[in-house]
């Protein structure tokens, strides 16, 4: 068996990789899939945080390219579902300590024992950037209707397109805002996909549980009925091959007017 | 693999794939260190690299440490770490900010037979009179050198030495402080804090407040509690200071000594 190994990406800071990898992850776990999640922001790891599973590292990424202890030694497993598995950054060091070859060869064992192997990469293009995308075989490119979001987003479909190993890349967009899309104040959906012109996987509205959830060290998707956990368990239902429709965040729900004059004429015509 | 430069004074730099030592432990003054420095960034391109550099005993103040640092800047070189065994070194490259470490680096050519007989021999004793202070149920503080540093240990920041290790201000989470004997911090310890890192059971953690992510004393380990609830880091609490150490096998921490 073979594992799939999806980098989960964006060029731009601050637009969600770390919490669609966490969540993204989770849901994976909780629909029966073992997944491992790598961090690979070395020097500055937040993934850890998110899951809760600080206080649990004692050997990190780095310590297993030295060769200080086995991979099986760094995989701290996750306090709820033991389907899944972290392998964290180390703080002290940076993006020089690991190499693209290196980070192939881990995510090649890692991908004979688990399902999924999600990455989560650095901001920026650099060497956190080649590091994370080298043993991937599919991306996950994370935006946010802002100009600055797209464009970076662009700049790494383009990085993402010339290298070869990267079969399928899709498109989330991150904390979309309805009523200011409805209101054009922000981006659409259709938009963004028109710019960048990749498929989409879904579309997770704001929601200010991330914020909770994130202070808590717990993955949204293991709240009840959150808007954001809900988007997020989609996603993982589709990449695991279900079909399952992006709701429309572009056209306002009907108002009052609307939804009389709909009944009238559904009760015309029959 | 590793490609060495060796220089006519026993300055060397060794390259391999991953990194780029530069040993000048065998050199006497900083005004040689430097020339030494530029002889060797002149015959060899490491423009654009980081380096690590071995001082070996030499003692540098703040600013010789910085002015080091910009004249490698000025080469487009940044320095990875530092490796030295003076206490003062050692303080001065934290003040600049660099990740210090008191073990003797890496290097092949390096034949150190002599040396670590007697260091074994010494960790002998050491074990000894451990012992001893184990069956004379009482443990003193090691007299052995002590790093003292008063400033802040922020995320990323690793501070490794053979002894024990006063800070005073805080150690933040994501920091990590490795010490052979006792650690002692005068203000609150948040990050990762490891006591008698080479198997003294003895050793101590002590701070204002202990909220570390892990204390680890010798081989054992211990992690913060799992708690559901936000870091509150009220300034103006009163602390009542704690020290954890071993007892019955696990790391305990008390507040009452």
């Amino acid at each position: 068996m073979s594992g799939r190994v999806i980098v989960v990406t964006s060029g731009k800071g601050g637009v969600g990789k770390t919490t669609s990898t966490a969540n993204i992850g989770t849901a994976l776990a909780k629909n029966g899939a073992k997944v491992v999640m790598i961090d690979t922001d070395i020097g500055l790891r937040n993934l850890d945080l998110l899951m809760g599973l600080e206080n649990r590292i004692v050997y990190t990424l780095i310590d297993v390219i030295e060769e200080k202890c086995k991979l099986q030694q760094a995989l701290v497993k996750d306090k709820k579902n033991p389907n899944l598995a972290l392998l964290a950054a180390a703080q002290t060091r940076d993006k020089s300590a690991a190499s693209p070859e290196q980070m192939v060869e881990i995510c090649n064992q890692l991908k004979e024992e688990f399902d999924f192997v999600m990455v989560d990469c650095p901001a920026g293009i650099e060497q956190g950037f080649q590091n994370a995308i080298a043993g991937a075989t599919e991306a996950i490119i994370i935006t946010t209707p802002e100009m600055s979001a797209v464009r970076d987003a662009d700049r790494i479909i383009g990085l993402l397109e010339s290298k070869e190993d990267i079969l399928n890349y899709k498109l989330v967009l991150n904390r979309v805002r309805p009523k200011m899309i409805q209101s054009n104040d922000m981006l659409g959906v259709t938009d963004v996909t028109d710019i960048l012109s990749v498929k989409l996987l879904g579309v997770i509205p704001e929601d200010e549980n991330i914020i909770i959830s994130t202070n808590r060290g717990e993955p949204i998707v293991n709240m009840e009925n959150t808007k954001a956990g809900t988007a997020y368990m989609n996603i993982a239902r589709r990449i695991m091959g279900e079909e399952i429709e992006i709701p429309d965040f572009e056209t306002p729900p009907p108002t009052f007017i609307d939804k009389v004059k709909n009944f009238f004429l559904a009760t015309a015509s029959s | 693999m590793n490609e060495v430069l060796s220089m006519k004074n026993g300055a060397s730099a060794s390259f391999s794939t991953e990194e780029i030592l530069i040993d000048l432990s065998s050199i006497g003054s900083f005004e040689n260190i430097l020339f030494e420095l530029t002889n060797i960034i002149e015959q060899s391109n490491l423009r654009g690299k980081n380096v690590k550099i071995n001082f070996g005993d030499l003692s540098l103040t703040q600013n010789m440490v910085s002015s080091l640092q910009s004249v490698l800047k000025g080469f487009d070189i940044s320095i990875k770490m530092i490796f030295s065994s003076s206490i003062e070194t050692k303080i001065a490259a934290m003040e600049v900010g660099l990740t210090v470490s008191g073990e003797k680096p890496e290097i092949k050519q390096q034949t150190a037979s002599s040396d670590s007989t007697t260091e074994t021999q010494k960790d002998e004793d050491k074990l000894v009179d451990a012992m001893n202070n184990v069956l004379a149920g009482s443990h003193e503080i090691v007299k052995e050198n002590t790093l003292f540093i008063k400033q802040n240990l922020r995320s990323g920041q690793k501070l490794e030495h053979d002894g024990n290790i006063v800070i005073i201000g805080d150690c933040k989470a994501g920091s990590e402080i490795i010490a052979t004997g006792d650690i002692t911090i005068w203000g609150i310890l948040g990050g990762i804090a490891h006591a008698g890192s080479k198997g003294d059971y003895n050793a101590k953690i002590r701070a204002f407040r202990i909220n570390a992510i892990q204390l680890r004393i010798a081989d054992l380990l211990a992690r913060k509690p799992d708690a559901i609830e936000m870091e509150k880091m009220d300034k103006h609490n009163l602390f009542t200071p704690e020290e954890a150490k071993i007892t019955d096998g696990e790391i305990v921490i008390y507040t009452e000594y």
